[in-house]
Protein backbone atom coordinates (compact mmCIF):
# COMPACT_ATOMS: atom_id res chain seq x y z
CA UNK A 1 0.00 0.00 0.00
CA UNK A 2 2.56 2.18 0.98
CA UNK A 3 4.65 1.52 -2.25
CA UNK A 4 1.47 2.53 -4.55
CA UNK A 5 1.26 5.71 -2.50
CA UNK A 6 4.44 6.41 -3.24
CA UNK A 7 3.83 5.78 -7.19
CA UNK A 8 0.73 7.71 -7.10
CA UNK A 9 2.40 10.77 -5.92
CA UNK A 10 5.26 10.42 -8.54
CA UNK A 11 2.65 9.61 -11.32
CA UNK A 12 1.28 13.05 -9.82
CA UNK A 13 4.65 15.14 -9.69
CA UNK A 14 5.25 13.96 -13.10
CA UNK A 15 1.46 15.00 -14.33
CA UNK A 16 2.09 18.72 -12.73
CA UNK A 17 5.76 19.50 -14.37
CA UNK A 18 4.06 18.41 -17.29
CA UNK A 19 1.86 21.01 -16.99
CA UNK A 20 3.81 23.34 -16.13
CA UNK A 21 6.27 22.82 -19.00
CA UNK A 22 2.87 23.60 -20.87
CA UNK A 23 2.78 20.36 -22.51
CA UNK A 24 -0.57 19.32 -20.26
CA UNK A 25 -3.42 21.54 -20.28
CA UNK A 26 -4.64 22.28 -16.82
CA UNK A 27 -8.44 20.42 -17.45
CA UNK A 28 -7.00 17.46 -18.57
CA UNK A 29 -4.62 17.55 -15.47
CA UNK A 30 -7.76 17.47 -13.60
CA UNK A 31 -9.97 14.79 -15.67
CA UNK A 32 -6.84 12.47 -15.31
CA UNK A 33 -6.77 13.02 -11.10
CA UNK A 34 -10.75 12.39 -11.30
CA UNK A 35 -10.07 9.40 -13.25
CA UNK A 36 -7.30 7.68 -11.63
CA UNK A 37 -8.95 8.46 -8.35
CA UNK A 38 -11.82 6.36 -9.56
CA UNK A 39 -9.42 3.40 -10.97
CA UNK A 40 -8.21 3.74 -7.52
CA UNK A 41 -10.89 3.07 -5.45
CA UNK A 42 -12.09 0.73 -7.68
CA UNK A 43 -9.55 -1.48 -8.40
CA UNK A 44 -10.31 -3.39 -5.15
CA UNK A 45 -13.41 -3.99 -5.11
CA UNK A 46 -13.20 -5.28 -9.48
CA UNK A 47 -10.33 -7.51 -8.71
CA UNK A 48 -12.46 -8.79 -5.42
CA UNK A 49 -15.91 -8.90 -7.38
CA UNK A 50 -14.46 -9.85 -11.10
CA UNK A 51 -11.89 -12.34 -9.33
CA UNK A 52 -9.33 -10.94 -12.40
CA UNK A 53 -5.84 -9.07 -11.57
CA UNK A 54 -5.90 -5.29 -12.77
CA UNK A 55 -2.46 -3.89 -12.39
CA UNK A 56 -2.19 -0.74 -9.97
CA UNK A 57 -1.16 2.43 -10.90
CA UNK A 58 2.93 2.45 -10.32
CA UNK A 59 2.66 -0.86 -13.33
CA UNK A 60 0.72 0.91 -15.93
CA UNK A 61 3.16 3.96 -15.60
CA UNK A 62 6.20 1.54 -15.78
CA UNK A 63 7.47 3.32 -12.89
CA UNK A 64 7.62 -0.74 -11.22
CA UNK A 65 8.38 -3.13 -13.42
CA UNK A 66 7.96 -6.23 -11.76
CA UNK A 67 6.78 -8.21 -14.74
CA UNK A 68 8.05 -11.13 -14.66
CA UNK A 69 10.61 -11.77 -18.27
CA UNK A 70 8.87 -14.09 -20.31
CA UNK A 71 9.91 -17.36 -19.45
CA UNK A 72 12.55 -19.32 -21.72
CA UNK A 73 11.02 -22.08 -23.48
CA UNK A 74 13.65 -24.57 -22.24
CA UNK A 75 15.51 -25.43 -25.12
CA UNK A 76 15.07 -29.67 -26.37
CA UNK A 77 17.61 -31.31 -24.27
CA UNK A 78 18.74 -34.83 -25.39
CA UNK A 79 17.19 -37.52 -23.27
CA UNK A 80 19.67 -40.08 -21.62
CA UNK A 81 17.46 -42.60 -23.24
CA UNK A 82 18.53 -46.11 -22.59
CA UNK A 83 18.71 -46.98 -26.16
CA UNK A 84 17.70 -50.86 -27.68
CA UNK A 85 21.43 -50.83 -28.80
CA UNK A 86 22.37 -50.58 -25.35
CA UNK A 87 19.80 -53.44 -24.67
CA UNK A 88 21.16 -55.89 -27.38
CA UNK A 89 24.65 -55.37 -26.27
CA UNK A 90 24.35 -55.97 -22.16
CA UNK A 91 22.45 -59.24 -23.19
CA UNK A 92 25.84 -60.13 -25.17
CA UNK A 93 28.02 -59.27 -22.75
CA UNK A 94 25.80 -59.81 -19.58
CA UNK A 95 23.68 -62.92 -20.54
CA UNK A 96 25.84 -64.44 -23.04
CA UNK A 97 23.47 -64.22 -25.92
CA UNK A 98 25.28 -65.29 -29.23
CA UNK A 99 22.84 -63.06 -31.03
CA UNK A 100 24.63 -60.68 -33.73
CA UNK A 101 24.81 -57.01 -33.32
CA UNK A 102 24.52 -54.58 -35.44
CA UNK A 103 26.66 -51.51 -34.86
CA UNK A 104 25.35 -47.91 -35.57
CA UNK A 105 27.88 -47.55 -38.82
CA UNK A 106 26.89 -51.34 -40.11
CA UNK A 107 29.51 -53.35 -38.05
CA UNK A 108 28.60 -56.65 -37.72
CA UNK A 109 29.88 -58.70 -33.95
CA UNK A 110 29.19 -62.07 -34.24
CA UNK A 111 29.76 -64.98 -32.01
CA UNK A 112 33.36 -66.00 -32.47
CA UNK A 113 36.93 -65.59 -31.11
CA UNK A 114 38.46 -67.16 -28.00
CA UNK A 115 36.17 -65.00 -25.43
CA UNK A 116 33.04 -66.43 -27.77
CA UNK A 117 31.87 -62.90 -29.21
CA UNK A 118 33.43 -60.47 -30.53
CA UNK A 119 31.93 -58.26 -28.57
CA UNK A 120 33.39 -59.23 -25.56
CA UNK A 121 36.95 -59.69 -27.80
CA UNK A 122 36.42 -56.18 -28.17
CA UNK A 123 35.13 -55.27 -24.31
CA UNK A 124 38.31 -56.96 -23.35
CA UNK A 125 40.33 -53.85 -24.42
CA UNK A 126 38.65 -51.69 -21.99
CA UNK A 127 40.81 -52.59 -19.67
CA UNK A 128 44.58 -53.43 -19.89
CA UNK A 129 46.18 -56.69 -19.20
CA UNK A 130 50.11 -55.59 -17.85
CA UNK A 131 51.24 -58.96 -18.26
CA UNK A 132 50.22 -60.05 -21.84
CA UNK A 133 52.91 -59.66 -24.49
CA UNK A 134 53.66 -56.91 -26.19
CA UNK A 135 51.35 -54.15 -26.46
CA UNK A 136 47.72 -54.04 -25.63
CA UNK A 137 45.42 -51.17 -26.90
CA UNK A 138 43.12 -49.93 -24.06
CA UNK A 139 40.41 -47.74 -24.78
CA UNK A 140 40.02 -44.64 -22.10
CA UNK A 141 36.09 -45.55 -22.11
CA UNK A 142 34.98 -48.75 -20.47
CA UNK A 143 31.07 -48.51 -21.14
CA UNK A 144 30.42 -50.79 -24.32
CA UNK A 145 28.47 -48.11 -25.75
CA UNK A 146 31.03 -45.86 -26.04
CA UNK A 147 33.75 -48.19 -27.52
CA UNK A 148 31.49 -49.58 -29.89
CA UNK A 149 30.82 -45.92 -30.61
CA UNK A 150 34.53 -44.77 -31.32
CA UNK A 151 34.95 -48.09 -33.35
CA UNK A 152 32.16 -46.87 -35.67
CA UNK A 153 34.01 -44.03 -35.67
CA UNK A 154 36.75 -45.14 -36.95
CA UNK A 155 34.87 -47.32 -39.58
CA UNK A 156 32.95 -44.47 -40.76
CA UNK A 157 36.37 -42.79 -41.34
CA UNK A 158 37.56 -45.36 -42.85
CA UNK A 159 35.72 -45.25 -45.98
CA UNK A 160 35.70 -41.93 -46.46
CA UNK A 161 39.77 -42.71 -47.07
CA UNK A 162 40.51 -39.56 -45.10
CA UNK A 163 43.53 -40.20 -42.76
CA UNK A 164 43.59 -44.22 -43.12
CA UNK A 165 46.45 -46.44 -43.89
CA UNK A 166 44.65 -49.31 -45.24
CA UNK A 167 46.27 -53.18 -45.70
CA UNK A 168 44.38 -56.22 -47.10
CA UNK A 169 44.92 -59.64 -46.31
CA UNK A 170 43.07 -62.49 -47.97
CA UNK A 171 39.46 -61.61 -46.73
CA UNK A 172 40.58 -59.23 -44.08
CA UNK A 173 40.91 -55.57 -44.15
CA UNK A 174 42.99 -53.86 -41.88
CA UNK A 175 42.23 -50.15 -41.31
CA UNK A 176 44.44 -48.07 -39.01
CA UNK A 177 43.00 -44.96 -38.42
CA UNK A 178 43.99 -41.65 -36.70
CA UNK A 179 41.38 -40.20 -35.04
CA UNK A 180 43.44 -37.06 -34.05
CA UNK A 181 42.76 -37.20 -30.53
CA UNK A 182 43.19 -39.46 -27.53
CA UNK A 183 41.52 -42.62 -27.65
CA UNK A 184 43.27 -44.56 -25.50
CA UNK A 185 46.64 -45.98 -24.76
CA UNK A 186 48.93 -49.02 -25.25
CA UNK A 187 49.44 -51.17 -22.14
CA UNK A 188 50.24 -54.98 -22.01
CA UNK A 189 53.86 -55.60 -21.00
CA UNK A 190 55.26 -53.39 -23.92
CA UNK A 191 53.26 -50.83 -23.13
CA UNK A 192 53.67 -50.66 -19.59
CA UNK A 193 57.26 -50.78 -20.15
CA UNK A 194 57.05 -47.70 -21.83
CA UNK A 195 54.78 -45.70 -19.21
CA UNK A 196 51.54 -46.27 -21.30
CA UNK A 197 51.87 -44.04 -24.15
CA UNK A 198 48.69 -42.54 -25.48
CA UNK A 199 47.10 -43.46 -28.55
CA UNK A 200 45.25 -41.96 -31.04
CA UNK A 201 44.69 -44.52 -33.83
CA UNK A 202 42.66 -47.14 -33.53
CA UNK A 203 43.69 -50.44 -35.95
CA UNK A 204 40.29 -52.12 -36.80
CA UNK A 205 40.07 -56.15 -38.31
CA UNK A 206 37.14 -56.35 -40.45
CA UNK A 207 36.24 -58.85 -43.04
CA UNK A 208 33.51 -57.46 -45.14
CA UNK A 209 31.24 -56.07 -42.54
CA UNK A 210 32.02 -58.03 -40.37
CA UNK A 211 34.21 -57.08 -36.36
CA UNK A 212 37.35 -59.16 -35.97
CA UNK A 213 39.36 -56.87 -33.84
CA UNK A 214 39.79 -53.40 -32.76
CA UNK A 215 42.26 -51.52 -30.60
CA UNK A 216 43.46 -48.26 -29.75
CA UNK A 217 47.30 -48.24 -31.75
CA UNK A 218 50.48 -46.44 -32.28
CA UNK A 219 51.68 -47.21 -35.81
CA UNK B 1 37.25 -66.03 -14.57
CA UNK B 2 39.39 -69.01 -15.88
CA UNK B 3 42.95 -68.08 -14.31
CA UNK B 4 45.99 -66.61 -16.18
CA UNK B 5 47.42 -69.45 -18.59
CA UNK B 6 50.74 -69.73 -19.74
CA UNK B 7 50.91 -69.49 -23.14
CA UNK B 8 54.09 -70.38 -25.49
CA UNK B 9 54.15 -67.80 -28.47
CA UNK B 10 56.94 -67.23 -30.89
CA UNK B 11 56.66 -63.66 -31.85
CA UNK B 12 53.50 -61.19 -32.98
CA UNK B 13 50.80 -61.44 -35.90
CA UNK B 14 51.54 -59.68 -38.60
CA UNK B 15 48.10 -59.17 -39.28
CA UNK B 16 46.63 -57.42 -36.46
CA UNK B 17 50.60 -56.43 -35.26
CA UNK B 18 49.15 -56.44 -31.41
CA UNK B 19 48.31 -60.47 -30.84
CA UNK B 20 51.22 -62.93 -29.55
CA UNK B 21 51.43 -65.66 -32.12
CA UNK B 22 50.52 -68.91 -29.35
CA UNK B 23 51.25 -72.19 -29.77
CA UNK B 24 47.66 -74.25 -30.07
CA UNK B 25 46.94 -77.63 -29.25
CA UNK B 26 44.24 -79.68 -31.14
CA UNK B 27 42.38 -81.33 -28.58
CA UNK B 28 41.45 -84.36 -30.73
CA UNK B 29 44.29 -85.00 -33.33
CA UNK B 30 47.18 -83.16 -31.31
CA UNK B 31 47.98 -81.00 -33.87
CA UNK B 32 49.81 -77.76 -33.54
CA UNK B 33 49.69 -74.54 -34.61
CA UNK B 34 50.34 -70.90 -34.32
CA UNK B 35 47.34 -69.02 -33.55
CA UNK B 36 47.51 -65.21 -33.08
CA UNK B 37 45.62 -64.32 -29.73
CA UNK B 38 44.05 -60.77 -30.73
CA UNK B 39 42.38 -61.77 -34.10
CA UNK B 40 42.64 -65.64 -34.48
CA UNK B 41 44.70 -65.53 -37.49
CA UNK B 42 46.22 -69.36 -38.05
CA UNK B 43 49.29 -70.61 -39.61
CA UNK B 44 49.91 -74.44 -39.66
CA UNK B 45 53.75 -74.34 -39.58
CA UNK B 46 56.63 -71.68 -39.53
CA UNK B 47 55.98 -70.37 -42.81
CA UNK B 48 54.40 -66.91 -41.58
CA UNK B 49 54.86 -65.57 -45.08
CA UNK B 50 51.92 -67.95 -45.96
CA UNK B 51 48.79 -66.65 -46.21
CA UNK B 52 46.91 -67.41 -42.96
CA UNK B 53 44.09 -69.22 -42.42
CA UNK B 54 40.66 -67.39 -40.99
CA UNK B 55 37.89 -68.09 -38.14
CA UNK B 56 35.11 -69.10 -40.85
CA UNK B 57 31.38 -68.62 -38.84
CA UNK B 58 32.75 -68.40 -35.29
CA UNK B 59 34.64 -71.23 -35.70
CA UNK B 60 37.91 -71.69 -35.85
CA UNK B 61 38.33 -75.38 -36.92
CA UNK B 62 41.79 -77.49 -36.92
CA UNK B 63 43.77 -77.61 -40.39
CA UNK B 64 44.33 -81.42 -39.97
CA UNK B 65 40.94 -83.04 -38.62
CA UNK B 66 38.45 -79.59 -38.29
CA UNK B 67 37.80 -79.95 -34.84
CA UNK B 68 37.85 -76.68 -33.05
CA UNK B 69 40.89 -74.64 -31.53
CA UNK B 70 39.24 -73.11 -29.49
CA UNK B 71 36.41 -75.14 -27.47
CA UNK B 72 38.24 -78.07 -24.79
CA UNK B 73 40.00 -80.23 -24.97
CA UNK B 74 42.17 -77.79 -27.41
CA UNK B 75 44.37 -76.02 -25.35
CA UNK B 76 47.88 -74.03 -25.26
CA UNK B 77 50.99 -76.61 -25.86
CA UNK B 78 52.93 -77.18 -22.89
CA UNK B 79 56.63 -77.32 -23.27
CA UNK B 80 57.04 -80.74 -23.24
CA UNK B 81 54.09 -80.85 -26.11
CA UNK B 82 55.84 -78.67 -27.74
CA UNK B 83 59.31 -81.16 -28.07
CA UNK B 84 57.19 -83.56 -30.19
CA UNK B 85 56.71 -80.81 -32.96
CA UNK B 86 59.43 -81.42 -35.64
CA UNK B 87 58.30 -78.15 -37.63
CA UNK B 88 58.61 -76.15 -34.62
CA UNK B 89 62.01 -77.33 -33.33
CA UNK B 90 63.74 -76.83 -36.66
CA UNK B 91 62.38 -73.40 -36.78
CA UNK B 92 64.02 -72.65 -33.69
CA UNK B 93 67.07 -74.77 -34.01
CA UNK B 94 67.53 -72.60 -37.78
CA UNK B 95 66.85 -69.21 -35.79
CA UNK B 96 63.86 -68.63 -37.54
CA UNK B 97 61.48 -68.70 -34.68
CA UNK B 98 62.12 -67.38 -30.73
CA UNK B 99 59.90 -69.32 -28.26
CA UNK B 100 58.58 -67.53 -25.83
CA UNK B 101 56.33 -67.94 -22.38
CA UNK B 102 53.72 -65.62 -21.77
CA UNK B 103 50.19 -64.79 -20.73
CA UNK B 104 47.55 -65.39 -22.86
CA UNK B 105 45.25 -62.76 -23.58
CA UNK B 106 42.16 -64.79 -23.55
CA UNK B 107 39.71 -67.20 -21.14
CA UNK B 108 40.52 -70.49 -22.26
CA UNK B 109 37.65 -73.49 -22.46
CA UNK B 110 39.77 -76.42 -21.87
CA UNK B 111 41.07 -74.24 -18.84
CA UNK B 112 37.49 -74.20 -17.48
CA UNK B 113 36.62 -77.89 -17.18
CA UNK B 114 39.80 -78.62 -14.93
CA UNK B 115 43.42 -78.81 -16.28
CA UNK B 116 44.65 -82.76 -17.14
ZN1 LIG C 1 43.05 -81.50 -35.05
ZN1 LIG D 1 46.47 -61.23 -35.25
Amino acid sequence: MRRSNQQTIRLIQGLVRLVRSGRLPVRWLVGLVVLAAAYLLMQPLLVRSLGIDLPGLGDLTGIVSETPATEQQPTEQPKQKKSPAADEINQILRDGSQQTYESPAGLLYRRGSQHGHRLKHLMAHAKDQPDRPGQHGVFDSEQPEEIVAVVDEAYRQAQTGKKVQVEREGERTVYTVDLNRRVGFIGGESGNRRNRPAARHIRLVVEDRNFITAFPYRP
Amino acid sequence: MSAKQTMYYVGFCRVCKTGPLGLRRCGQCENVVLLCDECDATWSNADLAAPPQYAKDGELPCPKCKASLVESPSHWATAEQLQEIDWLQEAINGGLLELKQGIAFTPDAADESSPP
